[in-house]
């Protein structure tokens, strides 16, 4: 009797393992994903790219033909100063002839303002180029950086300009020459040679500049933010403090975007709820004339391309009274709506299921007890559809937390007003703040999660 | 007294016609035939939840043809039973009078009654979702009686029940037929229930319908008609019956 059940036993498990195997790879896929995003936000390296021209200041104030620089940039962990205060680093907007006669001839403008060092002259309203073999500007980060982009502009032909690279302790880490030439601007990418990356952990830039010359443009990219001291001493705490996370949670944006998203789909679950109970109830007890047609019809929004829904609203409002129209098109009841639309689809399919799961017996016991149709609904069916209607609550919910197509065209991305989470991922991608997009995305994971939970807890406690 | 006079019935592609029988009060009648054969259409009938095309179907002398099922006062308990899975075993007891809003204590005091007669006292506090096949059915049987209807219909009750339980059950229906003195129409496809349990056994075979005498006794109780002769007339209108109900699908010349 033993000999066939071994053989038996060992010529299934090829079958098993070839199931676990077409299941697992799976399951790892959606461990993964989720494990990925955290794992991007963990190892993510906040970094902020400061790309400054010397048009505005950090205050967002026009710079000026004679502008002195040197706290203007703190904000970006920069400030700027010469190798002395009686030569301050200025912004030029006209170059001054060489021979210094400002009336005889007519000063070149230059085609961007650029950061030049300046002899204050008493005598001329305009400060001319100081020149000389201490002439240096220099660079101070707040944070160390990672130089991408010096821009250097008129330095003269035949001489040479000298950057050093110095670390947060002073120690010089690199250094470039520059050589001057005809060309108006002379672009100095101060990248390593094997990779494109820039010069990391500079703290401080000095630009010997003995023969004039200006900077156009300085590019690099820094944490964003000046660290406090304990942040230093407990960089874990300072993780936990500041990440991608509460980034996004701190920005006004994506607050809204989380209270609309809440509000909205609440509304979304329980109006699909609303209307998936009795289309479920008829679909399932009831056999009437274009019963299959309505069975069909209300697969519609399950199958259409999303953006076709959201298209298909838009123009059908465009057939309503003027007044409905504004008061839902681009508006929070217009991401309802569409929400609502592809939402209550599943929710009519689910409760269809659930209903034909019940016995029709126990409504009609119940009449036979005394109830009416009414009472045998909703004393009898109703409670023991409890579960299916809490998953199609949770489902429509989670549905319409996703929702995106139907809601960028029939309710738009404008933020502060119509931005849900899923916008905010749109329009953070499309910014290029990826850290920002896996964090509210992580943000939504976390509802959808506890709408799950809760739903689970719920419904088993349903079934003792 | 349940009289079934010249009912036509049709579920689906299936059809009975002109079916008549009649069980006299407190007397219980066995409707056999086999599967497919329209008995559990019969029993629906009666109670309501399908529609008569035409016919007459009287109950207690009251003519329920087109009334609802609630209005008909006929306990119902259909094959599994069907109970209600989100109520106590107490609370399916109560339903009917619950949804008569009766007092709290009448209902108490029912509901202990017939866990009593139907010796489930201990299982009152229950969930449905655990109990046993035999259990299921004497609550679900309790649940049928628990509003006195004078007219009790089962459908198949017994068919689900390994045999010790089943020959409970037989006599438990038995009692419950002598303590209420209630109607009822038992339907099955068994021989054995039938001859077990039968005053009375209609036969549905072919879309004809015969009725017989069964092997219990029928118990006439002082001042009814004798419900031989009832019977009797039956018999003997028996040969038209054979003439007119068969099955019509297809319809035959």
């Amino acid at each position: 009797m033993a000999e066939p059940n071994m053989s038996r036993a060992s010529s299934d498990r090829p079958f098993l393992i070839g199931l676990a195997v077409l299941g697992a790879t799976y399951i790892f896929l959606i461990v993964g994903m989720l494990a990925a995003d955290l794992l991007y936000l963990v190892v993510h390296k906040q970094i902020k790219m400061s790309n400054i021209e010397f048009l505005w200041d950090d205050a967002g104030r026009l710079l000026h033909h004679g502008d002195n620089v040197t706290t203007q940039y703190d904000r970006r962990g920069l400030t700027i100063r010469t190798h002395s205060k009686q030569y301050p680093a200025t912004i030029f907007e006209y170059l001054p002839p060489a021979n210094e006669t400002l009336d005889s001839s007519p000063a070149t403008r230059f085609s961007t303002p650029m950061l030049g060092i300046a002899e204050i002259n008493s005598a001329a309203s305009r400060p001319s180029v100081f020149q000389g073999p201490q002439a240096r500007l220099v660079f101070q980060w707040a944070e160390p950086v990672e130089l991408t982009l010096l821009e250097l502009s008129r330095i003269p032909v035949d001489t040479v300009a000298t950057a050093r690279f110095l670390d947060a302790d002073g120690q010089v880490i690199g250094s470039r020459e520059i050589q001057g030439g005809t060309n108006d601007t002379m672009l100095e990418l101060s990248a390593t040679d094997e990779n494109q990356s820039g010069i990391e952990n500079v703290s401080g830039l000095e630009l010997a500049l003995p023969h004039g010359g200006f900077v156009s443009r300085i590019k690099y990219l820094w944490l964003g933010r000046a660290r406090a001291d304990w942040e230093k001493d407990y960089p874990l705490l300072s993780r936990l403090a500041y990440n991608p996370l509460t980034d996004a949670l701190s920005k006004p944006e994506i607050r809204y975007a989380i209270k609309l998203s809440l509000i909205s789909c609440t509304i979304t679950a329980i109006l699909s709820l609303w209307v998936a109970i009795p289309i479920g109830y008829l679909l399932s007890r009831y056999q009437f004339p274009g019963h299959n047609l309505i069975d069909a019809i209300v697969d519609i929004p399950i199958v259409l391309p999303p953006l076709v829904v959201g298209l298909s609203l838009l123009i059908l409002f465009q057939f309503v009274p003027r007044e409905l129209h504004d008061r839902v098109v681009y508006e929070i009841p217009a991401v309802v709506l569409a929400q609502t639309m592809v939402a209550a689809a599943f929710a009519v399919r689910t409760m269809r299921a659930t209903f034909d799961q019940i016995d029709s017996r126990r409504e009609e016991v119940a009449m036979t007890l005394g109830c009416t149709r009414f009472q045998a609904f909703t004393r009898v069916v109703l409670p023991e559809a409890r579960r299916g209607i809490l998953t199609a609550t949770t489902l429509a919910w989670a549905r319409a937390l996703g929702e995106f197509g139907p809601l960028l065209i029939f309710a738009g991305a404008t933020r502060m007003k119509t931005e849900v989470l899923s916008t905010t991922i749109f329009l953070e991608m499309n910014v290029g703040d990826t850290a920002a997009a896996v964090a509210v995305s992580l943000i939504m994971v976390t509802g959808a999660m506890i709408v799950l939970i809760i739903a689970r807890l719920w419904g088993n406690r349903a079934t003792i | 007294m349940i009289h079934i006079n010249h009912v036509t019935l049709q579920a689906g592609d299936f059809r009975l016609e002109n079916v008549s029988f009649q069980v006299p009060t407190g007397e219980y009648c066995v409707l056999m035939g086999k599967t497919g054969c329209g008995k559990t259409t019969v029993l629906e009938a009666v109670a309501g939840l399908k529609q008569v095309e035409s016919g007459q179907i009287t109950l207690s002398e009251r003519d329920v043809t087109t009334l609802h099922p609630r209005d008909r006062n006929v306990g119902y308990m259909p094959q599994d039973g069907a109970l209600f899975n989100t109520m106590s075993v107490a609370q399916n007891l109560s339903f009917a009078l619950q949804i008569r809003n009766q007092d709290r204590h009448l209902m108490q005091k029912r509901v202990d009654e017939l866990a009593a007669m139907l010796e489930i006292t201990p299982l009152l506090k229950r969930q449905i979702h655990g109990l046993s096949g035999g259990e299921r059915q004497r609550v679900a049987l309790g649940r049928a009686l628990s509003f006195h209807p004078a007219t009790l219909l089962l459908d198949e009750p017994l068919s689900a029940l390994d045999d010790n339980t089943h020959d409970q059950m037989c006599k438990l229906l038995e009692d419950v037929q002598q303590q209420t003195g209630v109607t009822i129409l038992h339907v099955t496809h068994s021989q054995q229930e039938a001859e077990r349990l039968a005053q009375w056994i209609v036969h549905i075979e072919d879309g004809l319908v015969t009725t017989t005498a069964g092997r219990r006794p029928t118990r006439t109780p002082p001042g009814e008609a004798d419900p031989h002769a009832a019977n009797q007339q039956i018999t003997e209108t028996l040969p038209q019956q054979k003439n007119s109900a068969r099955p019509t699908a297809p319809p035959t010349p």
